[in-house]
């Protein structure tokens, strides 16, 4: 085995044999692009911050919409069938009442989705301009 | 007696959805009664093979076969730990979570509850068929008794479907098509790509191109490989994102090259296919990417990025080479073909299920 190939096929071997004759003083060249690739993972922590606010964003949109019908997981529980039934029939008998709020809430969460986004938009815009100063 | 199949999320056209309903297919074949459960589908090409988790109540007697296809933390794995029947996990490996770190909070704290529940595990299947040996080996240090590897189980034929006539029309010009299929995710590294193709286009060979596909499954790093993307101005870089499958088909028949740098494969289910579209591999030795390739493709140990563009360069370049790697790919690909997969599976699970 090879420092840099691993000898697995015939192929491998025409590679590391030409290879050889083609990559003397490249080594340099090199060193750039191999720092590009620490760079970025480096630079991940700095970053951390803003990337996290936009993925909160993400997550918020995916559960802007509270559902009022909710999975019902009766498995594993004692009496779980009848406990699995008195669950969905109270859930019919207060649908009346809840749904409304959950509506009122729903409108709500979507504006409040709406207005940070174009919050994180202008942050962004503005942080553009305080670097280009 | 019944098999049933349980997953937290199933969706259309990634490996492990592919898998369950590779298996399910299988099992039928040889007569067995079969049902899929999930914790989450959409997809609407899928939703009748399908149906939900919460809906298994009662129906899994002792004598019934739980096949739990694992890949991800989930509440499904303590429930699955209680059951009273033939429990059989399929795993297909979970990312560790320190690829997240920096990125999403979420999946950090999803993927470390997904391994320490791989722990309590131990003891409490029956059988556990991994889709690797590297999968195997994780099993087996977390103590892990009975395991057997045996491959994803792959239908080629779907592949033999007729790819996007615009796709080839747009990319097969005289441009040597460098292509990455994976999503977006941190431990797919695919910054390294993108600055491999970068060394490589700048010094090497200006007329390329870089084609990336797969779904963007971690915004901010997403957004990060943007910014790269952006200040190195490489140019030629195409991300179509997730896409038809006969636009994937075409993407294959015009790629020169596929190139993959990711640090955590279970599997990596794209090495195959490139390997079926006769498109050579040079890919980085890590977790079960030199498994999967065995005598097939190119693997490199460090990430030396101008001996990287110089592989790329031989390859692309020299013809006989290119041979030589193709031929190696179909003899590895004969390893994965369905018929042979599909033998060992079913004889595998035989082990437990009851004669």
């Amino acid at each position: 085995m090879n420092d840099f190939l691993l000898i697995n096929n015939e192929a491998a071997e025409i590679i590391e044999k030409k290879i050889k004759k083609k990559y003397i003083n490249k080594e340099n060249i090199s060193e750039k692009w191999d720092n590009m690739s620490k760079d970025f993972n480096m630079r991940k922590d700095a970053v951390t911050e803003i990337k996290n606010i936009k993925d909160m964003l993400t997550e918020m949109s995916n559960n802007a919409d509270i559902r009022t019908v909710r999975q019902l997981i009766p498995f594993g529980e004692r009496y779980g069938k009848i406990r699995f039934f008195l669950r969905r029939i109270i859930r019919k008998l207060i649908k009346w009442y809840i749904e409304p709020i959950v509506s009122d809430q729903n409108k709500y969460n979507n504006e409040t989705l709406a207005v940070l986004k174009e919050l994180e938009k202008r942050i962004e815009v503005l942080e553009r301009n305080a670097e280009k100063l | 007696m019944k098999i049933f199949q349980i997953v937290s999320d199933l969706s259309y056209g990634d490996a492990v959805s592919n898998d369950v309903f590779a298996v399910d297919d299988v099992l039928k074949e040889y007569g067995y009664d079969t049902e899929i459960y999930a914790g989450f589908y959409s997809d609407k090409r899928i939703k009748k093979k399908i149906k939900p988790i919460n809906s298994i109540y009662n129906k899994i007697s002792s004598e019934d076969a739980v096949i739990y296809h694992l890949c991800i933390g989930t509440e499904i794995t303590d429930w699955f730990k209680k059951l009273n029947c033939i429990k059989i996990l399929r795993y297909h490996n979970i990312t560790p979570p320190e690829f997240f770190y920096g990125y999403n909070d979420k999946l950090i704290e999803i993927t470390r509850f997904g391994r320490q529940s791989v722990f309590e595990l131990a003891g409490n299947v029956d059988f556990a068929i991994c889709d690797s040996e590297y999968n195997r080996q994780e099993l087996i240090d977390c103590g892990f008794k009975n395991t057997s590897s045996i491959p994803v189980i792959i239908k080629f034929d779907d592949y033999r479907q007729k790819p996007s006539e615009e796709i080839i029309k747009r990319y097969n010009d005289d441009k040597k098509n460098i292509l990455f299929v994976g999503r977006s995710a941190p431990n797919k590294k695919i910054e390294d790509i993108i600055i491999a193709f970068d060394y490589y286009k700048k010094n090497i060979n200006n007329n390329c191109r870089l084609i990336l596909i797969g779904s963007d499954s971690v915004p901010s790093y997403t957004e990060k490989l943007e910014e790269l993307i952006n200040n190195l101005g490489t140019g030629d870089i195409i991300r179509p994102g997730h896409i038809k499958f006969d636009e994937i088909l075409g993407f294959y028949k015009s790629a020169d090259l596929f190139l993959c740098m990711s640090e955590h494969e279970g599997f990596c289910v794209p090495l195959l296919e490139a390997m079926y579209f006769d498109v050579p591999v040079i890919a980085y030795n890590a977790a079960a990417v030199p498994e999967t390739l065995g005598k097939g493709g190119i693997v490199f140990k460090n990430k030396n990025f101008a001996k990287i563009g110089e592989i790329m360069n031989l390859i692309l370049n020299d013809e006989k080479l290119k041979d030589v790697i193709i031929k190696n790919q179909r003899e590895r690909l004969r390893d994965f073909e369905y018929d042979k997969v599909k033998k060992r599976f079913v004889e595998s699970i035989r082990e437990v299920l009851p004669k």
